[in-house]
């Protein structure tokens, strides 16, 4: 009977491991493609840069907002450009920080969980014995 | 063939079952495909890129063109195209720039740049990919066939004789040969031995040992080339290569020589004393030597000279062994070569330092170091000298 009851806990506990790791693999399915829309963001930028420092000072250069085109500064594109290239390099270093984390994370559960099916094994091998 | 013990045998499938290799190049193989699709891409990219190049580069040849305009999905109405050579850019994240033609066609061509390069990184991954999978398949191949793995200790005798046959060759055939081919020489050879003993604890009191000890690969390596037959006639008729040494050494032929030059100076005292000399004046070109160009020598000569070390404490090499090995010069040409080329380098370093001085005394230089070399022979034959060679050996590692 307790063995029984012991057992339910078991699987109920296992159960909620597994959901657990699938959130976690889930984030980090998600973490793998925002940093990979970043990269690219990051690369466009970075050309975007190299081309905006080959202007002259007299260039004109346009933004597109939506329909239109609105002129801007040279100086104030290039500013604009680098401070999003600095966002999005910080943002990489962040996910990247998460993603290790969620990784740890992932091990430590897959482990939990290794674990917890050796005792549901033992367990369901020694009722069968019996 | 070995023992059984000495080597075990695996299947292969039961290291890589068979499924597990086929899925692992299934995977790789899609991976390939997704790379593919990437690469496709990007040349779609290459190619519009260069058709916009071609266009903007002929746009500003008319003040205007007739075109059709496309107006809405279906429809066209005929329009002009005037300002030729004014172009409105898309840098990227919506940032629009005015350019010439010209400027826009650089802009162009630097963005062909950084696609090639994209392209360029993203062949060289499928190469390593497509590698990756045919291992992977050829892996399934050999589990499905029944290959089994045969694992054996490693055999320094053999192997090492084989794999660095120049280094073998050289200590292994000289004691060897003579025994083979005269056995009458041995009191000659021991008596040889037993000078150098001498000549070495001389050197070594002399302390200027580490000098010489940089050279010693140095002539292992070259004596290596002739010593074979060298050392074995060598003994016999020294005079003879007394003679063509000093011949030899004027035009900074190298490799034999020195060979020669041992036995010779081996078996007359005086040259002992000589010796000495001759490392002084050696010492200071030496030591540049080794430090820029001998350095890949020395790489070599340690290794060579460790070898036969091992192979003569293991019981000595048998002759027949030794001769086999010269059958063998023929594969190691290369590496001889090789040793060969390093060689001269020094050699011809030293020839200018040796002119000034008297002929004699070039050669007993040779000799001193070439007594170093003769360690290797001791080390074959127990003697008392042995400990001081490990020691220069080490040494020669080190550096």
């Amino acid at each position: 009977m307790s063995s029984s009851t012991a057992l339910r806990d078991l699987q109920r506990d296992l159960e909620n491991k597994a959901n657990d790791l699938g959130k976690i693999q889930k984030d980090i399915a998600k973490n793998h493609q925002l940093r990979k829309k970043y990269t690219i963001q990051l690369g466009e930028n970075e050309l975007v840069l190299k081309e905006l420092d080959l202007l002259e000072e007299d260039a004109n250069v346009y933004k597109l907002i939506g329909p239109v085109l609105v002129k801007q500064d040279l100086a104030e594109a290039n500013a604009n450009v680098r401070k999003r290239i600095e966002y999005i390099s910080a943002e990489l270093k962040r996910l990247d920080a998460t993603l290790q984390d969620m990784e740890e994370k992932q091990n430590s559960k897959r482990e939990a969980i290794g674990k917890l099916q050796q005792r549901l094994q033992s367990i369901q091998a020694g009722k069968a014995k019996a | 063939m070995e023992p059984a013990a000495k080597g075990t045998v695996t299947p292969l499938a039961s290291l890589f079952s068979e499924e597990d290799a086929k899925k692992a190049a299934s995977f790789v193989e899609e991976k390939i495909g997704e790379k593919r699709v990437e690469m496709n891409r990007l040349q779609q990219f290459v190619e519009e890129n260069t058709n916009l190049i071609n266009l903007v580069t002929k746009l500003p040849d008319q003040l205007h063109h007739n075109v059709m305009v496309p107006f809405g999905k279906l429809a066209f109405f005929p329009g002009r195209l005037i300002h030729t050579n004014e172009c409105l850019v898309l840098l990227g994240e919506n940032y629009y720039t005015d350019r010439t033609s010209k400027q826009t066609v650089d802009v162009l061509a630097r963005r062909d740049k950084t696609l090639q390069s994209q392209i360029h990184s993203l062949k060289s991954e499928i190469e390593d990919l497509q590698t990756e999978a045919s291992f992977f398949t050829t892996t399934a191949s050999e589990a499905m066939e029944g290959l089994v793995e045969i694992r054996e200790e490693y055999v320094e005798e053999d192997s090492s004789a084989t794999v660095l046959q120049s280094g073998v060759k050289e200590s292994s055939g000289i004691p060897g040969g003579e025994t083979a081919e005269a056995e009458v020489e041995d009191d000659e050879f021991a008596r040889i031995m037993s000078r150098l003993n001498e000549l070495e604890m001389q050197e070594e009191q002399d302390g200027e040992d580490a000098d010489n000890r940089g050279e010693e690969p140095d002539f292992s390596i070259e004596t290596v080339e002739e010593s074979d037959y060298n050392m074995v006639k060598g003994i016999r008729d020294e005079t003879e290569q007394n003679r063509t040494e000093y011949r030899k050494e004027e035009t900074t032929i190298s490799v034999p020589k020195k060979a020669s030059g041992h036995s010779s100076s081996i078996r007359e005292p005086r040259y002992s004393e000589a010796i000495v000399k001759g490392k002084v004046t050696e010492v200071l070109p030496e030591k540049h030597l080794h430090e820029d160009v001998d350095d890949p020598l020395t790489c070599i000569g340690p290794i060579a000279q460790y070898l036969p070390k091992e192979d003569q404490s293991r019981g000595g090499i048998p002759q027949q062994t030794a001769r086999t090995w010269r059958d063998f010069q023929g594969t190691s040409a290369g590496s001889r070569a090789m040793a060969k080329t390093n060689v001269v380098g020094p050699q011809k370093i030293q020839t200018p330092i040796q002119k000034p001085e008297p002929k004699f005394d070039t050669n007993k230089a040779f000799t001193g170091s070439i007594v170093e070399h003769t360690h290797n022979l001791e080390t074959n034959k127990p003697s008392p000298v042995q400990p001081s060679k490990p020691v220069s050996r080490f040494m020669a590692r080190r550096r």
